[in-house]
Formats: C-alpha cells, structure tokens, sequence
C-alpha cells in the first residue's frame, strides 16, 4: 500500500474519532433537555419527594453537568448504558438482544436496494428517454415520496390481510423454536444449521419489513446510478473503448459502472445511516423484535436510557457506514489519495 | 486507397415538444472522403460544421443515415461489429480532449494494455516502449490520468492508438485542448510518428496553419458538405470558394483585411434553400439562392467558381 493511500485512510480514522466525541455530547445533551425529570422516572409513579430527592442523589443527578458528563462518559468507555426501568436489564443486555434483528432486517434490506437499484438505474441509461427509462424513473420517485408506515400498512393490507400469502408481522410465529444462536441473524443461524422449515418461515416474516426499508434506498441507489451511468455512457473513453473494439458487455460493465459506482457508493454510505433509523417506524408497524421497537416502547414509556442508547447505536452505525465508504473510497478512486 | 467513402449522410431526428415541432438534422448531408496509404488529409470548418460526426461515421462509431466506407478495399459499411473488431485495430481515433479521453480509474499502463488484451496480445513489454515511442518515460506506467498534463494524457492517448499499428488514424483536433507550448510538441511527435510508421492522418482542426503544416491535402466542410477539396497548397493559396475565403481572411494577420463572413451559421435543421453559403456570402446571385445546392466539381462547390 502506498504512503499517499495510509495518509488518506489515518485522515479519515482521525475524523471519525472527532465526529465520536461529538455524538457523545449530542446523545447527553438531549437526555439534559428532556422534558421529564429523570429522578421522578426512576423513582417511581407512587414516589414521594423525598424519595425523589434520594433517587436524585442515588443516581448522581444532584452533581454539576461537567461531572454527570464526566461520569457519562467514563461509564460509556466501560459499556455501561445505565438500566432500563421497562424490562429491568441493562440498556446494553437490551441493545445485544435486539441490535440483530435490526441488523437482520438492514442487511436484507440494503441488499435488495442493491440489486435491484443498480441493475435498474444501468438499465435506464442505457434505455435512457425511452419507456423503459420512464417507467424506472416514477419507480424511484415514488419510492422517495412515499412515507414508509403509510406504504408498510398498503402492503400489510395487500399481502398479509386480502391475499394471506404473507404473515402480517413479528420475526417468527410464536410456535417455531428459533435455531440456536451463532451470529444472532435469524436467518443466516437457520442456514447454518440446515433448518430449512425456519429459514423458509423466517424469510416470509422479514420479507414486507425489508421491502419497505429497502424503497427509499433502492430509489436513491437506482436515480443515482442512472444519472451516473448516463454521464459516463456519453464521456469520450466510452468512444475509445468502442474504437479498440472492446465489447459492449466490458464498456458497460468495466468503463461506465465502474466509474458510476463511485457516487453510488456514497449513496449507499448515506443510506444505511438512514436505513438504521427508519427501523423505528417501520419495526413498529411490523411488530419487528428489534431497537426501533425498543426505543418507541422506551420513548412511550418515559424511560429515556434505551432511547440514549438507541440513539447511540444508530449514530455509531452511521459514522461507521460512511467511515468504511470513506475508505473504500480511498481504494476505489485514485483521485482522492492526494488530500 | 485506404479510406474510400462516398455519399455518407448522418441525420438525427429531432423530438417535437412544446415549444418546436419535430424535425430533422443533417449533420453530415453527402460528403465524399479518399485516403491514400500514408496520406494526410485537413479537415477544416467551424463548429458545428459536422466534422466529428464526419470522423465518428468513418469508424462506425455511430451509425450512418447514408452512404458507404470502404477501409483497406473492403465495404465496411453494414459489416456486423464482430466482424468489424479486427478491422479496429487499423483504424484509430484520437480525441479532443485527452482529460475525458482517459477512464480516470485505469492507470497509465492499464490503458494502454487494454487494446492490447482484448485483441489477444501480451501487453508485457510493448506498454513501456509504446510509451517512450511517445515520449513518456518508464516510471509513467504506474501514474494514473489525474496525475498527468495535458499534453502527457494526449501522449498516453496517442501511444494507446498506436498500441494495435494502426494504418489510419483519426484526429479530432488533437491539440485545441493544449497549451500552445504544449502543441507544437504534440505535432512534432505526432509528424514523426507518421512519417516513422507510415501512419495516413485525417486531421480535423479549425486551425489552419497547423492544416498547412501537417497535411498535403485539405477538405473544407460547411454546414455538413464539402465546399472545397484540394492539395493544401492550392486550397489555402488560392481559395476559390468564398467560404474557404473568409476562413484565411479571419485568421488575424497583419495589415491585412480580406472578406469578412457576416452573421451565424444557419440552424442546421432548417438550412437555407440552394447555396446554404448563399445569407453569409458577399457575392451571392439569383441562382446561389434558389438553384439546388451547388455539387463538388473540379474541387469546389459553389455555382459562381464554375
């Protein structure tokens, strides 16, 4: 690897480690600002103001701000989240057992967009201005317009209530045993231990949540992509490579998506971020066991640790998303290794 | 003859919306081209005379509305692309701009190997001494287009053009994108590349003291036809068409002040009936404005120099 590369890759860690600090605060200022007294919470509906003033004490809420950071802080770089008062465990206990199934659902998701948003935005510049390129082109836009609860419900009435061909929500039917966990994804667990009944059954559950993430992704990746590949269908190395005589499949394929690919993979970065925190409505409305679903019931519940902790993990997933595309740029793209 | 074509027509048609109703263009309206073994033949015109679109045909890059292309004897012009292939790599095209000419994710050595790979030839080797027939040292190889000069990316274009020893090569106004120090490098290297492989040039440019040095022959091209055609001696010495005439008088020199071209080139969709030369031209007459458009003879269309 070239020196010019590791610079660009220590440049991009470094900054990440800025935005980290930042999130930090940001995560602790909105529990200071929210409209509840976290002492009364804890405390208990039925608590009296002394024993309010002793949960005050109990939990260090009494101490100046610099301190409660301080201690925030320090408690973050020991994995400590606080506890939730809903479920009685640990916000962390609570984040490892649901963070999969949002995993799960994400993973799913982005690759849908994928390969449907990539194949679909080539297809629409190579067939650009016709009606093929037309009728791709209302598909992205009404994937970006469309609120993803009011389309989760469409497809919840279609597919699960009118049509019965898929189940309505949840991970897995209360009577299948999931498979031992290996990697915590429901499906890739399944896999891996052959049970191919609650691997089947598992898909069938994820499938109308993951759809529903996937649109806004998929039209992004897919206007994206068109607008890329049309750019570089038209660029004069294109020409060249059709006066070489280099098939059509490898100028396509090599020259223009190549290049096309670039910005796409910045799209993707975004995304994912905003994948992660979409989860929160669309878990919702498909019941789906994952941290968008435990920071509504906590947010609706007044218990805000869960909620600082999902907000931590969604924010943590973002940097790292477009940490790792930062990086990939670096690779990818000669240009950017000069800074 | 090495490139022979005749008739060749390229028009586009143009979508009715709002605000224009659907017509059609003539880029290229019937333009005769010959190419001898080793020649070099100036094809000069303004902007949007349709001499890249002329160059794009000739290749089959683009396909032609009319005519027929003949390369090396053979009739070119309805040959499938996979038949077409192997013909390829005697015929290269060197572009304008050499920033968009280059894929910006290949380094220098990969583009210069990939014509090389894809007709089945060991690039090893034959990249570094392409690029030092060029003028590019050793240690290019590994730098990428971003890199580079302007006038160092026109040199990587020209070494991957030569990378299958081509007979014919075409060069859309190598070097209007350069700096002027920068061209006459280009131009030197280009005339002896020519002169080292036998190499036939058709060379568009609007620049036409760089015509006169690189090329014996000179076709002018208004408004998508040949409007003169000749040595470039006689052509640029002594024009006869009145539109090669006001080409020379509007390159600057001193003390002198020849005929001078009026107005804009007409819209290409709605050309002027008879001489399309006739709105701009000084000496214009009833025919010019109402014949037919005047036909290529003895080297010059234009009714008045018959």
């Amino acid at each position: 690897m070239d020196r010019r590369l590791t610079a660009y890759l220590l440049r991009r860690v470094a900054l990440a480690g800025v935005m980290l600090f930042g999130l930090v605060c940001m995560t602790f200022v909105i529990a200071n600002v929210a409209p509840n007294d976290p002492a009364a919470l804890a405390a208990g509906p039925d608590a009296g103001r002394s024993q309010i003033e002793q949960a005050r004490r109990d939990y260090g809420l009494d101490r100046p701000l610099p301190e409660q950071f301080w201690r925030y802080v320090s408690g973050l770089a020991r994995g400590e989240l606080g506890r939730s008062i809903a479920t009685g465990r640990s916000v962390g206990q609570d984040l490892a057992r649901y963070f999969p199934a949002t995993l799960e659902l994400c993973l799913l998701a982005m690759l849908i967009g994928l390969s449907v948003g990539v194949p679909l935005g080539v297809l629409s510049a190579l067939m650009k201005d016709r009606w093929v390129d037309h009728l791709t082109r209302i598909f992205a836009v009404s994937g970006i317009a469309l609120p993803p609860f009011w389309f989760g419900l469409l497809l919840q009435l279609t597919f699960a209530t009118a049509l019965g061909w898929l189940p309505t929500s949840g991970r897995l039917s209360v009577m299948t045993e999931p498979p031992d966990p290996i990697t915590g994804l429901l499906l890739t667990d399944a896999l891996l231990r052959g049970q191919w009944g609650v691997f089947g059954e598992g898909l069938s559950y994820i499938l109308l949540p993951a759809i529903v993430l996937s649109f806004p992704c998929l039209a992004s990746i897919l206007r994206v992509n068109r607008a890329e590949m049309v750019e570089a269908l038209r660029a004069d190395y294109v020409m060249s490579a059709q006066a070489h005589g280099v098939n059509p499949w490898r100028i396509v394929c090599v020259h223009a998506l190549r290049n096309a690919m670039l910005p796409t993979l910045a799209i993707i970065g975004l995304r994912w971020g905003w994948m992660m925190s979409s989860t929160v409505l669309v878990e919702t409305v498909f019941d789906w066991p994952g941290i968008g679903l435990y920071a509504v019931s906590s947010a609706i519940a007044g218990d805000f640790k869960p909620v600082m902790g999902v907000t931590l993990i969604i924010g943590l997933n973002f940097m790292a998303a477009n940490l790792i595309v930062d990086l990939l740029y670096g690779v990818l793209d000669p240009r950017l290794r000069e800074g | 003859m090495l490139l022979h074509a005749t008739g060749l027509e390229k028009t586009y048609a143009t979508r009715a919306t709002a605000f224009r109703r659907a017509s059609r263009v003539a880029a290229v309206a019937g333009v005769d081209i010959s190419l001898a073994e080793g020649g070099a033949l100036g094809l000069v015109g303004e902007s949007g005379c349709g001499k890249s679109t002329l160059a794009r045909l000739l290749l089959r890059l683009i396909p032609l509305s009319a005519g027929r292309i003949l390369f090396e004897g053979r009739d070119i012009t309805a040959l499938p692309e996979a038949a077409l292939r192997p013909l390829r790599a005697r015929m290269q095209l060197i572009h304008q701009n050499p920033s968009a000419a280059l894929d910006p994710r290949l380094s220098v050595a990969e583009v210069v190997a990939e014509p090389l790979r894809i007709h089945g030839h060991d690039p090893r080797g034959r990249v570094a001494s392409l690029l030092a027939e060029v003028g590019l040292p050793g240690d290019f190889l590994h730098r990428y287009p971003h890199e580079l000069s302007g006038g160092q990316k026109q040199r990587v274009c020209i070494a991957r053009a030569l990378a299958l020893a081509p007979r014919l090569l075409i060069l859309d106004e190598p070097t209007s994108a350069l700096d002027v120090s920068v061209q006459a490098q280009v131009l030197e290297l280009l005339a002896g590349l020519r002169a080292q492989r036998g190499l036939a040039f058709l060379f568009i440019s609007h620049n036409l003291a760089v015509v006169r040095q690189v090329c014996e022959q000179v076709a002018v091209m208004y408004l998508g036809r040949v409007v003169e055609q000749g040595p470039v001696d006689a052509v640029l010495g002594n024009p006869r068409h009145p539109y090669t005439q006001a080409l020379l008088a509007s390159v600057p020199r001193l003390g002198a002040a020849g005929v001078v071209v009026v107005g804009e080139a007409p819209n290409p969709a709605a050309p002027p009936p008879g001489c399309p030369f006739h709105p701009r031209c000084a000496t214009a007459q009833e025919a010019c404005r109402n014949g037919p458009p005047p036909a290529l003879r003895n080297g010059v269309a234009c009714h008045l120099a018959q």
